[in-house]
């Protein structure tokens, strides 16, 4: 027992010490705080992160010609939630305004053509050995969105190729824009951006110098179910691509089919319509 | 001798059933040859990621020109032959049968009896529907420019299952064709193909309905035809 009592302390030390530990709490937690706290929040809007977005945007836009090879790949989410990324490789010739080639060959080893040669556009498969044509007479960005929004052709990326790939940029709702760092793993080094939006969040690696190109790109689709992520590399970029004579003429392999091209087409009644619309 | 011979042939049906079911196993593994030469299938390549699109909302944010396409399983002849393509799953009529039943439209069930007279009168007898699917579809591309002026073309909607595996029925228009307004499928529902060359058309059959191809978002498609001539 005197041992204990010993040991027994008087109310002021406790009082001290009980005012220690406030002291050292308050003075602690905002130095931790701080040590964890990101150096960018969600809301920020990062002008040099924003200058150089624009830069490669506006770079690409005006570049009358290229050629380059987009190696992607996406999740693919299946009915049990299982994540299967599928790949694509597109080897891609533009020569503005109105010429545009894409060789596409997908992972499973389906290859595919897309030509546009300023009056119609030519879709071929070859492992079905068909095509299908549609007269279409304009330039290449004519023909880009009429793929994409028209006949819902699946082209990724395609609108970096569009001559109105910035002011699209400078109109989209970025709700925040940062640079996050500095990256040295490309052939270049490039500038890694983080890109928010109100439906998708994209990553860009952007390379430093007089021809800011862009080397990779990530999109994440956050409001989809499971936040699926599209994933791209840009290589072999070249601003003088070689163009041969029928780098744009389809000629049809022998005992090819010319089908038709459908577009689907909403059936009354199975889709709310939109207010507003007419 | 004589008294082994039970012996040898349960010996034998015991050698047969397990060699059979290795082979089932195998099959049900391998599931044939993909479109591309390559083994696999049953997954679904679709999805919110797959189109690669800077912008991307929920059908139900918006509305959109595709009809609900449900996963299915078919089969889906290479040119000239009939050999599988497991990477489209694998199928069979019943489903094709069954999809029908769940509340296909009438004109599409016309279409799949695979006579060409029925499948005229249908679309006379549904022009009034095929124009309000053209007027639909002119709402649509209305619709569509208002977002290009938004810069969202190349918006690819999900919630409406872009899924390759689907077999289920889907109309669309058929940009500078006689028809006006095809029923298609994107993979064939069933696993013995006909496969008739007449003129420069391929057709297939499948029971008795006939399908040519066509080209649908960068995909070649079955469109639900009339019989080739002579059949």
């Amino acid at each position: 027992m005197k041992h204990i009592s010993r040991l027994r302390l008087g109310r002021p030390f406790w009082a001290l010490f009980a005012v220690m530990a406030v002291v050292l709490t308050l003075g602690t937690t905002p130095v931790l705080a701080a040590a964890d706290t990101p150096t960018t929040t969600a809301a920020e809007q990062d002008p040099e992160a924003k200058a150089i977005l624009m830069k490669m945007a506006d770079f690409m836009a005006k570049a009358p010609a290229f050629s380059m090879t987009l190696r992607s790949g996406y999740d693919a989410i299946q009915e049990d939630g299982q994540y299967i990324e599928f790949g694509e490789q597109r080897h891609i010739l533009l020569n503005r305004p109105d010429q545009l080639r894409v060789e596409t060959e997908r992972s499973d080893g389906e290859q595919g053509l897309v030509l546009f040669n300023g009056k119609e556009i030519t879709a071929f498969k070859a492992d079905d050995n068909v095509f299908a044509q549609v007269e279409k007479p304009g330039t290449v960005d004519d023909a880009l969105v009429y793929l994409v929004r028209d006949l819902q052709f699946t082209f990724p990326l395609a609108r970096m190729l569009h001559s109105g790939f910035a002011q699209q940029m400078e109109k989209k709702k970025i709700t925040a824009i940062s640079y996050v760092e500095e990256n040295f793993l490309f052939d270049v080094v490039t500038d890694h951006l983080a890109i928010r939006t109100e439906d998708v969040d994209m990553q860009l690696w952007i390379a430093q110098g007089d021809k800011p190109l862009p080397r990779r790109v990530i999109l994440t689709y956050k409001n989809a179910p499971g936040q699926p992520q599209f994933r791209g590399d840009f290589t072999e970029w070249s601003l003088a691509p070689k163009i041969a004579a029928d780098s744009f003429t389809f000629t049809p392999p022998a005992g090819a089919e010319k089908v038709p091209v459908i577009v689907r087409v909403r059936q009354k009644g199975s889709i709310p319509v939109q207010k507003g619309g007419e | 001798m004589s008294h082994k011979s039970p012996v040898f042939v349960l010996f034998i049906g015991i050698t047969f059933l397990f060699l059979t079911t290795l082979i089932g196993m195998a099959e049900a593994r391998g599931g044939g040859r993909g479109g591309g030469g390559g083994r696999g299938g049953g997954f679904s390549r679709g999805g919110a990621a797959s189109g690669g699109s800077f912008s991307s909302r929920s059908a139900s944010q918006r509305p959109s020109q595709s009809m609900n396409r449900k996963a299915g399983a078919a089969q889906r002849p290479s040119q000239g032959s009939a050999a599988q393509r497991p990477a489209k799953s694998a199928g069979t009529r019943e489903n094709a049968s069954q999809r029908q039943g769940q509340g296909q439209r009438q004109e599409n069930a016309g279409e799949r009896q695979g006579q060409r007279q029925d499948n005229s009168g249908d679309r006379q007898g549904n022009r009034d529907e095929n124009r309000e699917d053209w007027q639909d579809h002119a709402n649509d591309a209305r619709e569509d420019r208002q977002d290009f002026v938004e810069d969202e073309w190349d918006d690819h909607r999900y919630g409406y299952g872009y899924n390759n595996t689907g077999a289920a029925f889907v109309t669309g228009v058929a940009v500078g064709a006689a028809v006006a307004s095809p029923t298609y499928v994107t993979t064939l529902p069933c696993t013995s193909t006909t496969i008739i060359s007449s003129g420069s058309t391929t057709y297939y059959q499948c029971g008795t309905t006939w399908y040519s191809r066509g080209y649908q978002g960068g995909t070649v498609v079955y469109v639900v035809s009339g019989a080739p001539s002579g059949y």
